[in-house]
């Protein structure tokens, strides 16, 4: 196997176009991932498998460059203050165990359907679990952008703060008091869509938002650490086995420490349900995606006809529309930004004509 | 004056040394790609290489990232992200309180 994966990796051409494409899908996905805590790196994968880079490979090479870009997110988002430590191992301990179950769900799938239905699998784990939860994050956002005031702790998350389950746990940063064992079905979600879609944030953080009564900043920041935890221990996992092509990693990671940055640093500079809005915009738009890719694999287990040329059409718009919404998502947090740069500016000058005016009275 | 101040601040010297750092360190794996494939990819124990290999990256590549984004004036916000309630201003300007000479006799 081992041998394999060194042939295999061998013999992946990179050219200047490519060394491109992973340095700015880097970047863009470091941008998202410092902002909204993950949801960054989806792209890559199969943006790789694109450019020839066999699957594995793609997967160990995606994986080795997300823990440390977490890690550099959430050292970032920790010196301002906005990471619950507790709150991230808490939920990475228990992620892991949702990791694992969702492996064992993966290979039971793919030994009784093959791997149609392991792609059917996890493409309907993708349009459920992010129409739903995306689509109640994006309203929510809406309602906050619309109505304005403070983000509100959900009814859910008070009701099971005030249930008084031992072992009571106090996360000071995120300035919640719960049972320790309503962390632990949202970490096990987290870990089980990891596992299925790659992508655990998607569940972590409005887990954390809305079940746990963590604020969007404090619950984006903390995902960082969970996305650590649980990279390193599948980076070493994927390494031992000799499949992770370091140059790719290097490449991809270029980028994505300077997105990553900049996305923390944008944190400081919005309001909290931008990030909100965000992730319920790309989570919605990755749906739309992965949906389209639905018809060719019931195509392959048999269940409808599709013809050929259109499985190939709708698995390219797929692609398509998944790198829109990576670049969707980036363009609402730049152009966030950018605004509360252009009004922080504008008092700034209300100042220097202030303080022109008293020095030509004195 | 103050924008001035601002810009004598910018870490252009940290930036420009970890930014030869970086370029350093990918033009020597770069360089030698044949070599540091073939060890990287043996797996077992050296799987420590690729992991070592990426620690050491982001610690080198995210502080040039880091200092680059400073110099750049892409800084942490210095109104506040989130409302707060808010304070009153006060209207007049009072006078700091000066030190006087009393004798306690």
């Amino acid at each position: 196997m081992q041998e394999a994966a060194q042939e295999a990796v061998r013999f992946i051409d990179l050219n200047l176009l490519s060394v491109l494409f992973l340095f700015v899908v880097g970047f863009i996905g470091g941008l998202v991932s410092g902002f909204i805590g993950s949801g960054g790196a989806f792209v890559l994968t199969p943006g790789m498998m694109s450019l020839g880079v066999p699957g594995a490979v793609a997967v160990a090479s995606n994986m080795c460059h997300k823990f440390p870009k977490a890690m550099v997110g959430a050292y970032k988002r920790f010196k301002y203050g906005q990471v619950d430590l507790k709150l991230g191992i808490t939920m990475a301990a228990t992620a892991a165990i949702g990791v694992q179950v969702g492996i064992r769900i993966q290979q039971w799938i793919l030994s009784v359907w093959g791997e149609a239905g392991s792609d059917l699998y996890v493409s309907l784990a993708f349009v459920v679990v992010l129409v739903s939860v995306g689509g109640y994050v994006f309203r929510d956002a809406r309602r906050l952008a619309k109505y304005g005031g403070d983000e509100k702790t959900s009814s859910l998350a008070k009701r099971l703060q005030s249930i008084e389950l031992p072992p009571m746990i106090h996360f000071k940063t995120a300035n919640v008091r719960i049972s320790f064992w309503f962390t632990v079905p949202v970490g096990f979600a987290t870990g089980m869509l990891a596992a299925t879609i790659a992508v655990g944030g998607f569940i972590g953080v409005p887990g954390m938002i809305y079940a746990i009564g963590a604020s969007s900043l404090v619950a984006s920041a903390t995902e960082l650490v969970i996305a650590f935890v649980m990279g390193f221990a599948g980076s070493v996992n994927w390494a031992i086995h000799g499949m992770v092509d370091i140059r790719l990693t290097l490449i991809i990671l270029a980028g994505s420490l300077l997105g990553v940055q900049l996305g923390a640093i944008g944190t400081t500079m919005v309001r909290q349900h931008v990030i909100k809005a965000v992730m319920g915009t790309i989570m919605l738009i990755v749906a739309m995606s992965r949906a389209m890719a639905v018809p060719k694999y019931l195509g392959k287990l048999g269940l409808v006809e599709v013809p050929a040329d259109l499985g190939d059409l709708l698995s390219k718009l797929s692609f398509a529309t998944m790198c829109a919404g990576l670049g969707v998502g980036a363009a609402m947090i730049l152009g966030a930004m950018w605004k509360s740069r252009v009004k922080e500016a504008q008092p700034t000058e209300a100042k220097e004509v202030l303080e022109k005016s008293y020095e030509a009275a004195r | 004056m103050a924008r001035q101040q601002e810009e004598a601040g910018r870490p252009v010297g940290k930036m420009v040394l970890f930014g030869a750092i970086t370029a350093g360190l990918y033009g020597a794996v770069f360089a030698h790609s044949d070599w540091v494939m073939e060890h990287f990819t043996r797996g077992a124990w050296y799987a420590a290489l690729p992991v070592a290999t990426v620690f050491l990256f982001s610690f080198v590549h995210g502080a040039f990232a880091s200092h680059l984004w400073s110099v750049l004036g892409v800084g942490v916000s210095r109104k506040p992200a989130q409302p707060s309630p808010r304070k009153t201003r006060r209207l007049v300007r009072r006078r700091r309180p000066q030190p006087q000479l009393r004798l306690n006799a």
